[in-house]
């Protein structure tokens, strides 16, 4: 019942947006998947002018309780419209019964954001081919998606992985966030509904950052083009976080925030990133030279990269900025680096506290700052200690058993005293 | 008395004995070895061992109890006094490298001699290894002598310009030194150190296989020591602190069972490959405690053991290729130690190496058939063999000498 009456207005063609000629941005978002309809969801109740919502899942039940405007049942032959049941496979088969479509779809529009949660059927195996065939269209395809809480077990993470990787090879640019990061964002005690919300919540912010700042004309603009020659070409994975701040002090507070930001990797994404984007919202009361120190200070952190900064005025937000960054990294960047400098946690702080100090020069800060603050703190902290990483120590409990006071078994990083299985993510299927 | 009577024949017979310290048990081996040059293995002695973890020793006093156990035991079936052994050792530490030595010939007619070769052995020793590491073995693989390249023995060739490729085992001085060290505690000799990974492989190796390239793993209860030859000479060898009681602690983990049992179910029911035939089969744990008898999951069990050896397999097969040995070994792998006892291995290493497999036993020595035919005892009967060719090698390096003395 449910399958026919969803399916009859389903797959009716969207009226096609003619736009390209007219100068005006179009804009089609694909929730891919039951996570990313929901956070297509959250997005379109949320608001996001000039866009166009396109539901796409293989289960029908999920799809239909659905808020999004466009939906579209894929893969009615493979899987009944009973979903992808977990697998890559069935929802890859799935979307190329209704590959064509979605690049009809995609004709004459300048932007695609797909949205996906990596890991389950549909998310992992369609989102790849659907950024393809959006990019054959033309379109600048960008992609979203969250990879999955690590409680999720390691055959998801294994699967999001290979998604992930298929999706840089398809789309333009893919900026993912890793659920289990989210958990240092929010309070502990927060309910899974909660939790859920925060991280689409959280995907929302990105790309509503990037619309704006692709579609309204900012003080300082950054257009579409710029975008384009940003990412694309790039097959890169991007980071990125949103941060508010208010005050007197709003610029080095956002700064700080940025470089803190769990999503950022505590800045170490920012010292590896080859290319930033940051787009800052403020009031008509935003000045030259907050918007030059922005700029000086976020190089400072992201020296080998290309920052394009754009600003627009919004004179809601009183005496808030909002500071988006996205940050693009190559792939060969993903080694770990040994941790350079492992005091500099409080470096952010000896900036704030010295500047404090000094608030009334403000076109000055380099002088007066060094001057009050500690003679050992105040020089270096000019040069690579803002890069600093953070080491991320592995917290979860290891079943070593009777190796557990023995000298660990060391190969290429990889403890072999775990058990195989464990390591494997081998399941034992009780029965 | 009976005993006797041959020794009184063959007085010139030398005792010689082969001691491991492994991380199940402790074994001692004794061989005889005659003027002649053949070897027999009279008897031997084994005793289990409480006082090891991966190869290393880190309960003295227990170690030492069992040494002695072990050593009694020997002594007994044997009827001899042991007064020195070989020592096998192993251990996580243990690095290896290929290196080469450089000399030139400096005597007027441009001769290779003796002490060319001991000099060339000296510089190909010399390698930029860290302060606290000795060396444990430098076996000599072929000489060039002037370009010319693959020569066993250049002794008495022209040539100004000798190189000689070795392959060194290295590892940290003082972790060397601890099992020596108990041994010494027990008022006996220890002659020599010994990689316990070339031991074996001196046991199970024909001089052919060597000759065609094989592959030598040792799986021991708390080492997996191999050694690969090719064109008969020890081209690599390795360790990995992996072994049977890994296979035992996942087991214990993975079925929730104590250790012991996961050691006896192991054995018992125990296979290295899975494929799924005995899906859904399981079997009842008997228990003492008189309480409900647990199931354990054969099919789980097999899975269980089959990641960690397949791993193990893995793990070295991908060093053989990142060594580019993998076409040179032609007569196939030899499993051998405790972990070939495991069923289905054979067939695993087959599927992981591409290669034939065999169980190595230490079977073409003379000898107590009981114990050369146990895989287990090929590391120790290999020390007694590598003792023997130590000292024919010296027998005849005399003989050399007196020749060279008289011509």
């Amino acid at each position: 019942m449910v399958l026919k009456e969803s399916c009859g207005r389903m797959n009716e063609p969207i009226e096609m947006n003619e736009s390209t000629g007219t100068g005006k941005l179009s804009l089609k978002v694909f929730g891919v998947g039951s996570a990313g309809c929901n956070i297509a969801e959250h997005l379109q109740k949320s608001g996001l002018s000039g866009a166009e919502f396109i539901a796409v899942n293989t289960d029908s039940t999920v799809l239909s309780r659905n808020g999004v405007s466009h939906k579209m049942l894929v893969g009615r032959q493979t899987t009944g419209g009973l979903g992808a049941g977990g697998e890559a496979d069935r929802g890859r088969s799935a979307i190329r019964e209704n590959a064509d479509d979605i690049e009809i779809l995609c004709q004459n529009t300048d932007l695609v954001f797909v949205l996906a949660g990596l890991g389950g059927g549909t998310g992992t195996g369609a989102a790849p081919i659907i950024a393809a065939r959006a990019k054959e269209a033309g379109a600048l395809v960008i992609c979203f998606v969250t990879l999955p809480f690590e409680l999720e077990g390691r055959r998801k993470e294994e699967q999001a992985k290979e998604g992930l990787s298929d999706l840089k090879k398809s789309a333009d640019g893919v900026i993912c966030l890793p659920n289990q990061k989210v958990f240092k964002l929010i309070d502990e005690s927060a309910s899974l509904v909660d939790t859920f919300s925060t991280t689409n919540e959280y995907v929302a912010q990105g790309v509503r950052a990037i619309w704006k700042l692709v579609s309204e004309t900012g003080e300082l603009n950054v257009d579409f083009a710029d975008l384009r020659s940003l990412i694309r070409s790039r097959h890169a994975q991007s980071s990125f976080a949103t941060v508010e701040a208010g005050g007197s002090h709003r610029i080095r507070d956002a700064v700080d925030n940025l470089v803190k930001h769990p999503l950022l990797e505590e800045g170490k994404v920012l010292s590896h990133a080859e290319a930033v984007l940051v787009s800052i919202s403020g009031a008509s009361s935003l000045s030259m030279a907050e918007l030059t120190r922005l700029t000086e200070q976020l190089h400072r952190h992201c020296e080998k990269a290309e920052v394009k900064i754009g600003a627009n005025i919004d004179d809601t937000l009183g005496d808030q900025i909002i500071v988006t960054l996205i940050a693009a990294n190559s792939e060969e960047e993903e080694e770990t680096i040994a941790p350079i400098e492992v005091q500099s946690a409080p470096a952010g702080s000896a900036i704030a506290e010295s500047e404090a100090l000094d608030t009334h020069v403000e076109e000055q800060q380099e002088f007066p700052t060094a001057a009050p603050s500690p003679v050992g703190k105040s020089w270096r902290r000019r040069g690579k200690k803002n890069r600093a990483v953070h080491p991320q120590l592995p917290l979860d409990m290891i079943p070593k058993g009777r190796f557990d006071k023995s000298e660990p078994t060391l190969y290429k990083g990889e403890d072999l005293d775990v058990p195989t299985f464990v390591r494997r993510g081998m399941t034992l299927s009780v029965g | 008395m009976f005993n006797i009577i041959p020794r009184i024949f063959s007085e010139k017979s030398q005792i010689i004995v082969g001691l491991e310290i492994g991380t199940s048990k402790v074994s001692a081996m004794v061989g005889e070895l005659t003027e002649s040059g053949g070897l027999t293995i009279i008897g031997g002695g084994t005793a289990p061992s409480r006082g090891v973890r991966k190869g290393e020793i880190v309960n003295f006093e227990k170690a030492e109890e069992d040494i002695r156990a072990a050593i009694v035991k020997a002594e007994e079936s044997a009827d001899v006094e042991v007064g020195s052994v070989y020592l096998g050792v192993t251990g996580a530490h243990l690095r290896s490298l290929n290196n080469r030595g450089f000399n030139r010939v400096e005597s007027a007619e441009h001769e290779v001699s003796q002490a060319d070769v001991e000099d060339v052995l000296r510089s190909a020793k010399a390698f930029n290894k860290p302060s606290e590491n000795t060396v444990l073995h430098a076996i000599r693989q072929l000489f060039t002598v002037n370009g010319q390249s693959g020569i066993a023995d250049p002794v008495g060739m022209k040539g100004n310009q000798l190189e000689l490729d070795v392959h060194v085992v290295h590892g940290v001085t003082t972790r060397l030194q601890n099992p020596a060290l108990a041994v010494r505690g027990l008022d006996i000799d220890v002659e020599e150190l010994v990689f316990s990974g070339l031991a074996s492989s001196l046991a199970v190796l024909s001089p052919e296989q060597k000759e065609n390239g094989a592959l030598v793993i040792d799986m021991g209860a708390g080492t997996t020591e191999y050694v690969a030859y090719c064109n008969g000479v020890v081209r690599h060898t390795g360790i990995l602190a992996v072994g049977g009681d890994h296979v035992t602690n996942d087991v214990s983990y993975g079925l929730k069972v104590s250790t012991h049992c996961a050691d006896s179910l192991k054995k018992k029911h125990g296979s290295a490959t899975a494929d799924g035939a005995l899906h859904g089969k399981s079997i009842s744990l008997p228990n003492e405690l008189g309480l409900q008898n647990k199931q354990i999951n054969l099919d789980h069990l097999h899975k269980i053991m089959h990641a960690r050896v397949e791993e193990t397999f893995q793990l070295i097969d991908a060093e053989l290729d990142f060594e580019g040995l993998h076409s040179q070994i032609r007569s196939g792998v030899v499993l051998t130690g405790g972990g070939a006892r495991i069923s289905g291995i054979k067939k695993l290493a087959e599927e992981v190496f591409e290669l034939d497999a065999a169980i190595g036993t230490a079977g073409s020595h003379n000898g107590v058939k009981g114990l050369l035919d146990d895989p287990e005892n090929t590391h120790a009967i290999g020390l007694v063999n590598y003792a023997a060719i130590r000292s024919r090698r010296s027998r005849s390096k005399g003989w050399f000498s007196k020749k060279a003395v008289a011509a």
